[in-house]
């Protein structure tokens, strides 16, 4: 079941590039203006870090994490490469949860603002993220059949895989400064869980308490024009 | 139009993402349902004991009843579970392995304890039948058939 939806999605996923590849075929004049040359060399390099893993490490004492992000524009492709750590230490009145690891998510996006002057991006994506990370949880607690009941629990290098459907935009505010979100529709969870502990939170992905999650990235980021984007088609 | 629909996508992600708490009931599957049947035509059958409960820790569940079907926990703090079951004549032994695992579930709920794989290590009774490996979370599935 949890496979179909991810199988879907993808197929979903890789209509609308059909979709979008059909579309090009049917401006004519693209095809002469726009070499394949000219389409594929990266115009630009995005650079940029999530201000929400920032603020959330200065403003809540149970999280600390940091996430950066590079993006290369290849006129309307980019190419989107995560890196970020984050750990949670979290308590209830039974049990005391800690994890902290890295991931890395890598994909593509397409642009839907392919002609904008200052080159703002509207775009969608697919990415693969993974995860590797260190968990641990004591429990203590007393069960009216059972009684007093108190253990450790130590799961390390944990690793996870997912995919993820993203949007969002990119938007220049001044000279090379950038700000822009990506909201992220995660699914296809795999971990290697450990006989005696399942996976709570895996850092990229989020709480596993359900087969698809969502996620949010605020970026602050710089862009470093590498080459003049091709001229747009001829407006008839 | 575009930024209409991108801070629409924002709010809808941030409504979503709220609606994520879980559920805090009950949370461990740690409950099996045995039913007890006559070994030549696999009709209900009635057992009548003393005693019964588990031997580790020696805890006494039930005493002096008769039952055809009962609901009983799993220690999910152990990999197994052996009940004893005592009755004017003898006493009868049903030894359980399973995982457990467990789980952080929220600051709000604590941890879960999550079985799966369970069967029969061991047993006196004339034969048992395991019909599903995975507890439940409420009294209402028949996971192990007994015959006698």
């Amino acid at each position: 079941m949890h496979d179909l939806v991810a199988m879907r999605l993808l197929i979903f996923f890789l209509l609308i590039l059909g979709a979008d590849g059909a579309f090009s075929q049917n401006e004519p004049d693209s095809a002469k203006v726009d070499t394949v040359r000219n389409k594929y060399l990266p115009t630009g390099v995005r650079i940029g870090t999530d201000i929400i893993s920032l603020v959330r490490t200065r403003t809540q004492n149970n999280f600390h994490g940091w996430e950066v992000n590079g993006e290369i524009d290849f006129s309307r492709y980019s190419l989107a490469i995560d890196y970020g750590t984050w750990g949670k230490d979290l308590n209830s009145d039974s049990a005391a949860y800690a994890n902290t690891g890295d991931y890395w998510r890598a994909g593509i996006d397409i642009d839907f603002l392919n002609n904008d002057p200052d080159r703002n991006v509207f775009f969608l994506g697919v990415r693969y993220g993974r995860s590797v990370f260190t968990e641990s949880m004591n429990v203590m607690r007393f069960d009216p059949t059972w009684g007093l009941l108190s253990d450790n629990f130590y799961h390390s290098n944990v690793n996870a895989w997912w995919l993820e459907l993203t949007t969002g935009l990119r938007v220049k505010i001044w000279k090379i400064f950038w700000v822009g979100y990506t909201g992220r529709f995660k699914f296809a969870l795999t971990t290697d869980a450990s006989e005696e502990m399942l996976p709570h939170d895996i850092p990229g992905f989020g709480r596993t308490n359900k087969e698809t999650t969502w996620g949010f990235n605020y970026y602050l980021m710089v862009r470093i024009p590498l080459r003049k984007a091709p001229a747009p088609p001829p407006e008839k | 139009m575009v930024r209409t629909s991108a801070w629409l996508l924002v709010f809808l992600i941030v409504t979503v993402s709220c609606l994520d708490e879980p559920d805090c009931y009950h949370l461990n599957n740690d409950i099996i349902g045995i039913s007890f049947k006559k070994l030549e035509d696999s009709s209900a059958d009635m057992l009548a004991i003393t005693a019964m409960g588990t031997v580790e820790p020696p805890l006494l569940f039930y005493t002096d009843t008769t039952f055809t079907k009962l609901f009983l926990p799993l220690n999910y703090f152990q990999d197994e579970t052996i009940f004893f079951f005592e009755t004017a004549d003898t006493t009868h032994f049903l030894r359980l392995g399973y995982v457990s695992q467990a789980q952080f579930v929220s600051e709000n709920c604590g941890e879960k304890f999550v079985l799966s794989t369970m069967r029969v290590l061991e047993h006196s009774f004339d034969s048992v039948r395991v019909l599903t490996d995975v507890p439940t979370s409420e009294a209402a599935a028949t996971h192990l058939e007994i015959f006698q």
